[in-house]
C-alpha cells in the first residue's frame, strides 16, 4: 500500500489556546517501503500516526491510502479500513487482557469475518512469524515487553494489512530487546508486502527502517540513511 | 459472528467481586418481585378455585356494582347495591331456567379474639345446588329459621361445632351441621338461610341471584335467558360464569400491577446497581475498547459487548433470583398462612411469573447498560487510547 500525506494539520483546542502538533506536514511513502518517524516526545509522532490510521481526522489536509483519500470517508468506510488495510502496534502492546495469546491474534479475524476455517492456522503462522508458537494458550499478562510486542505485530498482521503502522514499538523495552524485535519488523517488512511506518524517538530503531523521516514543529523533514 | 459475547463473558469474570455485587442486585429485585407478585398470582388461583366451587351459569348483579371479589372474598366489599328479591322467582320462571337462588353475604365476628367470619346466605334447599362441591361431614343442612352451617376450618379455630351457639348481630343462630373441607375460604365460612341473612342485614334486597340453566351446554339458550333477564330487569348486570370470572381475573391483574409497582423500588436499586458496575468498568476499560476501534470494531460491536456483559450478570441474577423468589414466597405464604391459620396456600409462583421474573431481569441489564455502552461506543477512539 503506498501512503499520500499533503498538507496534513492537526490542531487541538486547548485551555492554554491552539496547539498545532501537526502543520502542513507532506509524505509520500511507496508500497513496501518501510520508514522511520523521528521525534522528541510530545512533537506529535503518535497524533500523526492516529491520522494515518484513519483513528483520528485532521483538521486539515489529505491522507491518500492506495491514491484513495480516506480522511473525508465516513466512519464506517473508516472502520472497514482500519479493520482489513491497516494494521496497527501500541507502544504499550494494548493485547486484551481476557484473551489469550492466540485468541488475540484471531480477534482482528472475527471481527471482519476474514480467513474462515482457516484462522487459527493462520494465528499459528503468524505466532511462528514472531517466534512464540509455544506461547499461543497464555494470557498476555504473563509474558514480558517484548514477547507481548511480538504477539501485538502478529494481531496487526491478521487480516493481511496493505499498511503497518507501529507507536514506538520498542519504547518499553530493553536495547537488546529493541534490536530484535526491529529484526522481527525488518523481516515481516521483506517478507510480507507490507508497507511499514513506524515512529520512534530511538535512533537504533529508526536505523533498521529504509528511510528516516523527522517531526519537527508539525512538519516532517525526510533524509537517507 | 458473535464475538462480542464471548468478549463480554469473559470480561465479566474479570471483577469478580464487583460482578457478584450486581448479580447479588439483581437477584434481590427479582426475589423481591416473585416472592410479592406471587400472591397475586395466589390469589388468582384461589378466585378460579372459589369460583368453579360454584355451580352458576349466569350472575346476576345489582346495575353498575363494580367487581366484587368473588365468593366469600367478596363478603366485605359487598356494599349496599342489591337486587330485588322479586327477580329471583321471575327468573325461575323463564323458560330454560332450571334453578335459581338469591345470595348474600355478612360478615359476623365470633369467638373471644372477635375473629371476621363470612356468612353466606342461601336458599335452604339451593346449597347442594350451587355448590355442589361443598358437602355436609355432619348434622345436616339447615332447615329452621336461624340454623347454620359451620366451615370445618373455622369450627376448628373457634372451638365450636354442632349444637353449639353462634352469635351473629346478637342473633343466635343453631349450628346444625359442618361441612367438609374444600380447601379454600368456604372451610372459614358458615352458611345460614337467604332468609335469617337478609332479617340479620335488615333488607329485603339480595346481593347476587345465581342461575343454572337447564341445558348449560347450549350457549344459546344462555344467551337468550341472559336477553330475557336483561329486558324484564333493567336495574341489574347480568353475567355469564366466564365474564364474572374475567372480572375476578381483572381484578387480580390490577392487585398484580399493584406489586409490581410496590417491588419498582427494588428493581430501581437493581437498575442503578447494575449501571454503576457498567459504568465503573466502561471507564475502566476505556483503553481496550479504544484498542478495539483501533483495531477496526465497530461502535455497535462495543455496544453490543457491555450490553451483553450486564445482560450476563442480570442473567445470572434473574435466575438466583427466580429459586430464591421461590424459597421466599414458600416461606411468606408459611407465615401467612400460620399467622392467619389457613388451610390453603396464598402464594404461588407460577410459570408466567418466573417467565416475567426473567424478562425483569434482562430489562434490569438493558436499562443499566444502555448509557455505559452508549459512552464506551461513542468515546473517540483517540480520547478512549489515552484514557488513565
Ligand atoms: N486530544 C488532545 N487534546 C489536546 N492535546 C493533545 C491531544 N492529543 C495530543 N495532544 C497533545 O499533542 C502533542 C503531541 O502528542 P503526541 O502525538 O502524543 O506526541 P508524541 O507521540 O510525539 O509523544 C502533545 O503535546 C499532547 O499533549
Ligand atoms: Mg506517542
Amino acid at each position: 500500500m503506498n501512503v499520500r500525506v499533503q498538507n496534513l494539520r492537526k490542531y487541538f483546542e486547548t485551555s492554554a489556546g491552539v496547539l498545532k502538533v501537526i502543520d502542513n506536514a507532506n509524505l509520500t511513502v511507496e508500497k513496501g517501503d518501510f520508514i522511520a518517524i523521528m521525534g522528541s516526545s510530545g512533537c506529535g509522532k503518535s497524533t500523526l500516526l492516529f491520522l494515518l490510521g484513519c483513528i483520528d481526522v485532521p483538521t486539515f489536509g489529505s491522507i491518500y491510502l492506495d491514491n484513495v483519500e480516506v480522511t473525508e470517508a465516513d466512519e464506517s468506510t473508516r472502520e472497514k479500513i482500519r479493520l482489513y488495510n491497516i494494521g496497527f502496534v501500541f507502544q504499550n502492546y494494548n493485547l486484551l487482557p481476557t484473551l489469550t495469546v492466540l485468541e488475540n491474534i484471531i480477534l482482528p479475524m472475527q471481527l471482519g469475518d476474514t480467513f474462515k476455517g482457516q484462522r487459527e492456522a493462520r494465528a499459528l503462522a503468524l505466532l511462528r512469524v514472531v517466534g512464540l508458537e509455544d506461547k499461543r494458550d497464555d494470557k498476555p499478562t504473563n509474558l514480558s515487553g517484548g514477547q507481548q510486542q511480538r504477539i501485538a505485530i502478529a494481531r496487526a498482521l491478521a487480516n493481511k494489512p496493505g499498511l503497518l503502522l507501529a507507536d514506538e514499538p520498542t519504547g518499553n523495552l530493553d536495547a537488546k530487546t529493541s534490536r530484535e524485535l526491529m529484526q522481527v519488523l525488518r523481516s515481516i517488512n521483506e517478507t510480507q508486502e507490507v508497507t511499514l511506518v513506524m515512529v520512534t524517538h530511538d535512533p537504533k530503531s529508526a536505523s533498521v527502517a529504509n528511510r528516516i523521516f523527522y517531526l519537527e514543529n508539525g512538519q516532517l523533514r525526510g533524509t537517507l540513511v | 459472528m458473535f464475538v462480542f459475547i464471548s468478549l463480554a463473558q469473559k470480561n465479566v469474570t474479570r471483577k469478580k467481586e464487583r460482578s457478584a455485587l450486581t448479580i447479588i442486585g439483581v437477584l434481590l429485585a427479582v426475589a423481591a418481585t416473585i416472592s410479592l407478585v406471587s400472591i397475586a398470582e395466589g390469589l388468582y388461583e384461589r378466585l378460579n378455585y372459589e369460583i368453579n366451587l360454584q355451580d352458576v351459569d349466569i350472575y346476576v348483579l345489582p346495575k353498575s356494582s363494580s367487581f366484587l371479589p368473588a365468593g366469600s372474598m367478596g363478603a366485605i366489599g359487598s356494599g349496599s347495591l342489591i337486587v330485588s328479591r322479586e327477580y329471583i322467582n321471575q327468573i325461575k320462571s323463564i323458560a330454560g331456567v332450571k334453578d335459581v337462588t338469591g345470595i348474600t353475604r355478612l360478615l359476623a365476628t365470633a369467638g373471644k379474639e372477635k375473629v371476621g367470619v363470612v356468612v353466606w346466605g342461601i336458599i335452604p334447599d339451593k346449597m347442594n345446588i350451587f355448590f355442589p362441591k361443598i358437602e355436609i361431614q355432619e348434622g345436616d343442612f339447615f332447615q329452621k329459621t336461624n340454623d347454620l352451617i359451620i366451615g370445618p376450618q373455622i369450627s376448628r379455630e373457634l372451638k365450636i361445632d354442632i349444637e353449639n351457639q353462634f352469635p351473629i348481630s346478637q342473633v343466635n343462630f343453631n349450628i346444625v351441621g359442618k361441612t367438609y373441607p374444600v380447601y379454600s375460604f368456604e372451610d372459614y365460612a358458615c352458611f345460614i338461610s337467604l332468609d335469617d341473612a337478609l332479617t340479620v342485614q335488615r333488607t329485603q334486597g339480595v346481593q347476587e341471584i345465581w342461575v343454572q340453566v337447564a341445558d348449560d351446554s347450549s350457549s344459546g339458550e344462555i344467551d337468550n335467558i341472559i336477553k330475557t333477564i336483561r329486558k324484564e330487569m333493567k336495574d341489574v348486570t347480568v353475567k355469564t360464569k366466564v365474564e364474572y370470572l374475567g372480572d375476578a381475573n381483572h381484578f387480580v391483574a390490577l392487585v398484580r400491577l399493584l406489586q409490581y409497582a410496590i417491588s419498582a423500588i427494588g428493581i430501581l436499586i437493581a437498575i442503578t446497581a447494575s449501571m454503576n458496575t457498567m459504568l465503573m468498568s466502561t471507564y475502566e476499560r476505556m483503553d481496550e475498547f479504544g484498542t478495539l476501534r483501533a483495531i477496526g470494531a465497530s461502535r455497535f460491536f462495543i455496544f453490543s459487548m457491555v450490553l451483553f456483559e450486564s445482560l450476563f450478570l442480570s442473567f445470572i441474577g434473574g435466575i438466583l433470583g427466580v429459586l430464591l423468589g421461590f424459597l421466599g414466597s414458600g416461606l411468606f405464604n408459611d407465615a401467612i398462612v400460620t399467622l392467619l391459620k389457613l388451610s390453603f396456600p396464598v402464594s404461588k409462583v407460577t410459570f408466567r411469573l418466573i417467565i416475567e421474573a426473567l424478562m425483569l431481569s434482562i430489562g434490569v441489564g438493558l436499562l443499566g447498560a444502555l448509557i455505559p455502552a452508549f459512552i464506551a461506543s461513542r468515546m473517540e477512539i483517540i480520547k478512549a487510547l489515552r484514557w488513565e
